[in-house]
């Protein structure tokens, strides 16, 4: 039987974002469907290519920390 | 101690009732993932710096006014706050004159997201710096809802009300930034896996 998972549905799967039924599919049917498998890892490999944290510097957070106490202090 | 996480609705509550800690959690809760996403977006660290400053300047005046009301939605807030700030930031750049090296090279080209900083020092992986370097060469509406899914880590609902869009049209930019990375991959003979 071959069930018509549209490429959308797969990208929704992907983050967690499909309905329950349509996620339950592809589950069951991901080892039927290699054209699925490849996608999904294709997008899995591009959501690796953002899984870097870029951080802010200490001093810049610690400015924004003084801005809101100083907000703080001013309304005592 | 409590080690139950406690909502950013309630953070912002309690920091405005006087308790900075709380103020300081909900910063330090979200400060990599809305910096990520500033830096993915500009591409240019020093910039993302200032933007992610008067992004929090905002937050904080917004708080302290009483103009946030979102609840528990901050994350989606506080990235609109700062993607209108960044398409600012990239149309003002656009507007700038090409200034040049000696070299005749566009002194731009060498700011930017491949700069050798400190978090990419360590990556050896050449298909994923390959990849990070298409994203930015992405048209800019699709380049933002994949920093925003991917960087951020909201949901195409979330990205639709930051962009002012609707959820089709998020999933639609979604589908061509990834169409257009494969060909960019296609193009380069750069193996995927």
């Amino acid at each position: 039987m071959i069930y018509n998972i549209t490429k959308t549905e797969l990208l929704m799967y992907f983050y967690n974002e499909c309905s329950p039924s349509v996620s339950q599919l592809i589950e069951m049917e991901l080892d039927a469907n290699p054209d699925w498998k490849t996608y999904l890892n294709y997008l899995e490999t591009v959501q690796n290519s953002t899984k870097i944290d870029f951080k802010p510097n200490d001093t810049l957070v610690s400015m924004i920390l003084e801005e809101s106490a100083a907000t703080e202090h001013q309304s005592l | 101690m409590a080690t139950t996480m406690i909502a950013d609705g309630v953070l912002i509550k309690h920091y405005t009732e006087g308790n900075q800690g709380a103020f300081e959690t909900l910063l330090k809760r979200h400060k990599n993932r809305i910096f990520s996403s500033i830096y993915a977006l500009v591409g240019d660290r020093y910039i993302a710096e200032d933007i992610f400053q008067e992004t929090f300047i905002k937050i904080i005046h917004s708080i302290r006014t009483g103009k946030y009301n979102h609840e528990d939605k901050f994350l989606p807030w506080a990235m609109r706050i700062s993607r209108n700030m960044c398409i600012d930031s990239i149309r003002q750049r656009k507007r700038l004159p090409i200034v040049v090296d000696s070299e005749g090279n566009d002194i731009l080209n060498n700011i930017g997201i491949f700069e050798k900083s400190q978090e990419e020092l360590h990556i050896e992986n050449d298909e994923i710096t390959m990849l990070r370097k298409w994203i930015w060469e992405l048209p800019e509406e699709q380049r933002e809802v994949l920093v925003l899914r991917n960087y951020a880590d909201l949901s195409f609902k979330e990205i639709a009300v930051v962009t002012n869009t609707n959820i089709n049209t998020c999933i639609g930019r979604m589908h061509y930034a990834l169409i257009n990375l494969r060909k960019m991959t296609q193009k380069n003979s750069v193996r995927v896996k």
